[in-house]
């Protein structure tokens, strides 16, 4: 060791508040260099004459009134119960188990969190494709197209132009006739016979409708 | 902690508050003696200690039997002291209460010779203490007056070992430049 490291040591080693192989490798050093012997010498002789100074110096006391009167002050005051908490910890063996449990808890339910953050699978970003489903108004009969007479007829059919074919009808004529178990046209008053499935691309804004019956039969499409 | 003490602090938190007495009267002087070295001045002293012995009191349950009693005690002062010090360095200053309206600021102070005087009536060790800051002087008194251990003194001052071994070299190396500009014939003795 250096000199510069040891005169770092110097005022420990004069109150002995090193450790013993500390100390005993400093005054291996000392031995050796007389700068540093000569400093732990000052820190050794300032110490002593600083105890030396402490001992003959008077200081004040209480008196012994003032001693009294202190001590009545004291003991007139209340002893401080053992508060709720501390006394459900207050055996000693449990203290472990509790700090335990404060570490462990909040940890296992960040893991947990963590845990779902990273381990859940990704969803598309773009999403799926919108599919927006239709309540049709009753229209006649004639108006909506089905497959048979879409291929069978391939000229261009007059529409006219307040009314789009987004809003296409299923003819009622053309509902098969009810089964026994079925329900009764009554009964279905309010159910839809036709939707219609609007499909957007999200690339090119292209929209094309399908129009289904409640059977989920394909009765014609639309733009 | 000793077993006369253990058995006194048991009775004092059985109820029988007459056990007290006893109890601190080991450390009347010493708790005096270190609130007078910490605070500087006997009046202030006095408050610091006996807040001390009051809330040693008050607190007594709170109070681990495998420390040391004095140490645990001397805690309580450390804190008591620090208080005063923030409170006194917090307290507003009048200056119309100080002076006295009409008075000069001067006519109010100590007058030169006076103040001379007080200097030299002060004892040695205070003098050699005031090159030390606060910290340092606590951890000064505690270990090289009080004489208790590095770790006992650590955990008094609520500080770790190691920030108490750092001040303490720093106030050594201080109160030696201190005692040796004060008795240069110790420096002389050494060589």
């Amino acid at each position: 060791m250096n000199c510069r490291r040891i005169r770092r040591s110097i005022p420990l080693l004069a109150g002995n508040d090193l450790s013993e192989q500390k100390a005993r490798r400093l005054r291996v050093h000392l031995e050796r260099c007389e700068m540093c012997r000569n400093e732990f010498g000052q820190y050794t002789a300032a110490l002593n004459k600083v105890k030396e100074l402490a001992d003959r110096e008077t200081l004040p006391e209480w008196t012994n009134t003032e001693w009294r009167a202190l001590m009545a002050r004291t003991i007139s005051a209340r002893v401080e119960k053992r508060p709720f908490v501390s006394s459900v910890f207050w055996n000693r063996p449990l203290l472990p188990l509790v700090r335990g449990l404060v570490v462990a808890v909040p940890a296992v339910v960040i893991g947990l969190i963590l845990w779902n953050t990273v381990m859940k699978p990704k969803s598309n970003p773009i999403g799926p494709a919108p599919v927006y489903v239709h309540k049709l108004e009753p229209t006649p009969p004639t108006t909506a197209p089905t497959r048979q007479n879409m291929n069978a007829d391939k000229e261009p059919e007059v529409r006219s132009p307040e009314r789009p074919v987004l809003f296409a009808q299923a003819p009622k004529a053309e509902r098969p006739a009810p089964r026994p178990n079925e329900p009764t046209a009554a009964q279905e008053e309010g159910s839809q016979d036709v939707v219609s499935v609007t499909l957007v691309s999200q690339d090119t804004g292209l929209k094309v409708v399908w129009f289904l019956d409640k059977n989920f039969e394909w009765k014609g499409e639309g733009k | 902690m000793n077993e006369h003490e253990k058995e006194l602090v048991e009775m004092v938190l059985a109820g029988k508050k007459e056990a007290f007495e006893p109890l601190v009267l080991p450390y009347r002087a010493s708790l005096l003696n270190l609130a007078f070295r910490m605070t500087g001045n006997m009046e202030d002293a006095k408050e610091a200690a006996q807040e001390t012995l009051m809330r040693a009191f008050k607190y007594l349950r709170r109070y681990e039997p495998e420390r040391s009693f004095r140490n645990w005690i001397f805690g309580i002062l450390v804190n008591e002291a620090r208080k005063l010090r923030a409170d006194k360095a917090n307290a507003p200053i009048s200056l119309e209460t100080k002076t006295g309206p009409g008075r000069p600021l001067a006519a109010n102070g100590p007058a030169p010779g006076d103040a001379y005087a007080a200097r030299e009536t002060r004892s040695q060790l205070m003098e050699c203490l005031t090159a030390l800051t606060a910290r340092e002087k606590e951890i000064f008194l505690m270990r090289d007056i009080e004489e208790l251990p590095i770790a006992e003194a650590a955990k008094a001052l609520g500080t770790s070992s190691i920030s108490v071994r750092v001040n303490l070299s720093r106030a050594r190396k201080k109160i030696k430049d201190a005692i040796l500009a004060r008795y240069p014939h110790l420096a002389e003795g050494v060589r």
